[in-house]
């Protein structure tokens, strides 16, 4: 073992790198306190209580998130029977809590695992700081596993069920473009025009390709970044 | 974009429209490549058939772009918010570094209106409905009059048709 104060102290250097982010949480823990609530000006109640919504607010946004984007449900009924609208911008920020700089970026300064979307595990301590226990990560991973397992399994059983789903359809959108008609319109790009008004399409100033009022569209897309969003 | 560009493969030079500009947009497929491939599912296609897209989602990998045979991806290479003039504040902004497309205006249908490009032009040349309802005006309209869409042969089986 003519090695072993090498491999002692590599041992070392590998347990030091290793319990690297328990040392530092230890270390910031003293030093970190939230910041301290501020009180909407004009509200007394919130969507949840204050108790739930000090400690999982973000659960909520991430839930109101995919609730809003994915299935296109905006209306939140609160505990205290009160309708709201699944909004950050326009319900909590606009509504209460005022400006974003001051609301939510004190906290979520982009801070590792300060996200949206943190996993259930995080316990939240008396000074509301999160923090991930390596047991609550194990238990995760250990379940996500299994999880992506099952579904794999239960996916491939359940394969006709999924096609007979897909067949009975209520709604497809569709868009009929009646080119004649508008070519009739010279020149006119009002269809453009509201779209990317409507959703703050940007004028890049590089590669605009819009060629208002000759009537004739570029004949071919550059690869640089266009202003037209088809 | 002119007619013979939109529709490489049905190119007729008797067509009259032929140099004439075509409206080209999203054709919200119903069997979109864009979706197929995207790692993080940012996008997805509704079941009322939009392909919809959440920009919060979007790492900017692009291969929805590289996938879609359309072209009808676009990319944010720069931060977009300096060169929006008189932002409308309905509607969010996006970030560098996420794709955008067209949404079929989903925020009004949301609210019983039609999309922006419908209602805003003054020929009435675009028509916009409901295709699984065989009486609804689209589908009277499609059975009547020859209509083509963009690039059929592939499969991707568009929800925007093309009127000629």
């Amino acid at each position: 073992m003519r090695d072993r104060p090498l491999i002692y102290a590599g041992l070392a250097v590998f347990l030091a790198l290793f319990t690297f982010p328990l040392w530092r949480n230890f270390a910031a823990g003293a030093t970190t306190k939230g910041p301290g609530d501020v009180l909407p000006r004009n509200a007394k109640e919130c969507v949840a209580p204050a108790a739930y919504m000090r400690t999982s607010h973000m659960k909520l946004l991430l839930d109101w998130r995919n609730q809003a984007v994915r299935l296109n449900n905006r209306e939140f009924v609160a505990y205290n029977g009160k309708i709201y609208n699944r909004s950050l911008t326009a319900t909590c920020l606009e509504q209460c809590h005022g400006e974003k700089a001051q609301f939510c970026d004190r906290c979520h300064n982009g801070r590792v695992g300060e996200v949206l979307g943190q996993p259930p595990g995080r316990k939240a301590n008396t000074e509301g700081r999160q923090m991930m226990t390596r047991k609550s990560f194990l238990q995760l991973t250990g379940a996500a596993l299994v999880l992506t397992a099952t579904k794999r399994v239960v996916d491939a059983a359940s394969g006709t069920v999924h096609a007979a789903a897909v067949a009975v359809r209520p709604k497809r959108w569709g868009m009929a473009i009646d080119v004649a008609k508008c070519a009739r319109l010279e020149g006119c790009t009002k269809c453009i025009d509201a779209c990317n008004q409507l959703h703050n399409v940007p004028r890049f100033p590089i590669a605009d390709t819009r060629s208002a009022g000759s009537g004739k569209c570029p004949s071919r897309m550059p690869s640089a970044p266009s202003p037209i969003r088809t | 974009m002119p007619f013979e560009d939109a529709f490489r493969a049905q190119s007729d030079p008797y067509l009259k429209m032929v140099a004439e500009p075509v409206m080209v947009m999203c054709n919200h497929c119903d069997n979109p490549p864009c979706v197929r491939v995207c790692p993080t599912q940012a996008t997805w296609k509704r079941e009322d058939g939009i392909v919809a897209m959440d920009w919060h989602r979007c790492i900017g990998c692009r291969y929805c772009v590289a996938a879609c045979p359309y072209g009808s991806r676009s990319f944010n290479w720069m931060d977009p918010r300096p060169y929006i003039h008189n932002a409308n504040t309905e509607f969010p902004t996006r970030t560098k570094g996420v794709v955008e497309k067209c949404t079929l205006c989903s925020e009004r249908l949301a609210a019983g209106r039609l999309p922006a490009c419908v209602e805003v032009c003054p020929e009435k040349a675009i028509v916009f409905g409901n295709l699984a309802d065989p009486q609804s005006d689209i589908r009277k309209l499609l059975g009547e009059r020859y209509h083509t869409r963009r690039k059929p042969e592939l499969g991707t089986n568009p929800s925007i048709f093309y009127i000629v």
